[in-house]
């Protein structure tokens, strides 16, 4: 008890108060860092390395563009396939969102407005990129994918959430967690983070489709 | 001139708690629960800071001020998000996720509600909104504790 009230008395020194977080910063960078080095050390499969090429060209966040009138056929898409779906100057990699299809034509996804949550897979033909993929494995390790998914509706979505953890999700975390809990790791680099095409380049995926990707 | 001065240096004070408290917590996330208690030492530390700033104005109205200007990326972020700015320019489409990232330091509190969801919307969506007055709230609170513990 003596100690909590010590450690209660340094936080109550103004100077210490405004140092504490700046030096847990640093400690856990250095933490983290060195817990990924393969990644800070240059890996160019990386997200940061590709988040990092991209800002120094301007670009920031998921990208935009203008919504794609082209029709696009979904059929033949089973639960637990992958679609994804992005702009040109999307800053980490070819495709900014992705999502799990449920069946019926909708898919599990993750976006700030509506955590995880349902959504209509026809949303998906506005993105000039449009990739969709198949996990090569079993239909039943797919359906229990999809009930993972489907149970974690209404959870939190966090633009940069790490692969840690089951309070906070992205578009991409919950998919690539569906899929390791049953033992299919998509992310064969162990990225912090999982861009979207990282699914794409993944040995366990099979390409379904694709349009939009330049091959220059 | 000193005044002024003063108010500028409790308020960069405040920015930069909360500043390194959203980079921080937001690495804390890395080894899940270590947010969470990152977040109780940030409520506690601007506790701590509220009460500084009141001992060193004695001030109220000027409190107010810091909380507010401390707040303004908060306010101007989730106004535009209410009011509809966001969907007006591709910028302004990222302004619901800046305003998640400004609040971050309570998201791990956050994070331990139940997933409910209204009008198809998480809880945690419709606080995103609420914790910018509530933060700003929070530091000003300091001063009428005082003044009531003198009354």
């Amino acid at each position: 008890m003596d100690r909590f009230g010590d450690l209660q008395g340094l936080m109550k020194d103004k100077i210490l108060r405004i140092y504490f977080f700046p030096v847990v910063l640093v400690i856990l960078l250095l933490l983290i860092g060195s817990d990924n080095i393969q990644l800070f050390a240059g890996s160019r499969q990386s997200v940061i390395y590709t988040y990092a090429n991209s800002f120094l060209k301007g670009e920031i966040g998921s990208g935009f563009g203008v919504y794609s009138s082209e029709r696009v056929s979904f059929t033949g898409l089973e639960p637990g396939d992958i679609v994804m779906g992005g702009w040109s100057n999307c800053a980490y990699g070819r495709y900014s969102h992705a999502g799990l299809y449920v069946g019926n034509n909708q898919v599990l996804e993750g976006d700030v407005d509506y955590g995880l949550s349902v959504q209509a897979l026809g949303d998906y033909m506005k993105f000039t990129q449009l990739c969709l993929l198949r996990v090569e494995a079993s239909p039943e390790v797919k359906k229990k994918a999809v009930d993972y998914a489907m149970a974690r509706q209404g959870e939190m979505f966090y633009p940069v959430a790490f692969k840690q953890g089951e309070r906070y999700w992205n578009c991409t975390k919950i998919i690539w967690e569906a899929y390791y809990i049953q033992g299919i790791n998509l992310d064969e680099i162990n990225d912090l983070w999982i861009a979207p095409e990282k699914f794409a380049d993944s040995s366990m995926v099979k390409n379904l489709y694709e349009k939009g990707i330049s091959n220059s | 001139m000193k005044r002024g001065f003063q108010i500028l240096k409790l308020l960069g004070r405040v920015y930069i708690l909360h500043i390194s408290a959203i980079l921080a917590i937001w690495l804390a996330m890395y080894y899940p629960g270590l947010d969470i208690i990152l977040s109780i030492i940030y409520l506690f530390l601007l506790w701590e800071e509220g009460k500084h700033t009141h001992r060193m104005l004695r001030n109220p109205k000027k409190q107010a001020l810091i909380a507010s200007l401390w707040q303004l990326p908060g306010f101007i972020l989730g106004t535009s998000v209410i009011i509809g700015i966001d969907r007006v320019t591709d910028l302004a489409y990222y302004f619901v996720f800046m305003l998640e990232l400004w609040v971050t330091p309570i998201l791990p509190l956050v994070s331990l509600l139940p997933h409910w969801t209204i009008l198809e919307r998480p809880i945690y969506y419709y606080l995103l909104f609420v914790m910018v007055p509530l933060l700003a709230v929070y530091y000003y609170v300091p001063v009428h504790r005082t003044i009531s513990e003198n009354s």
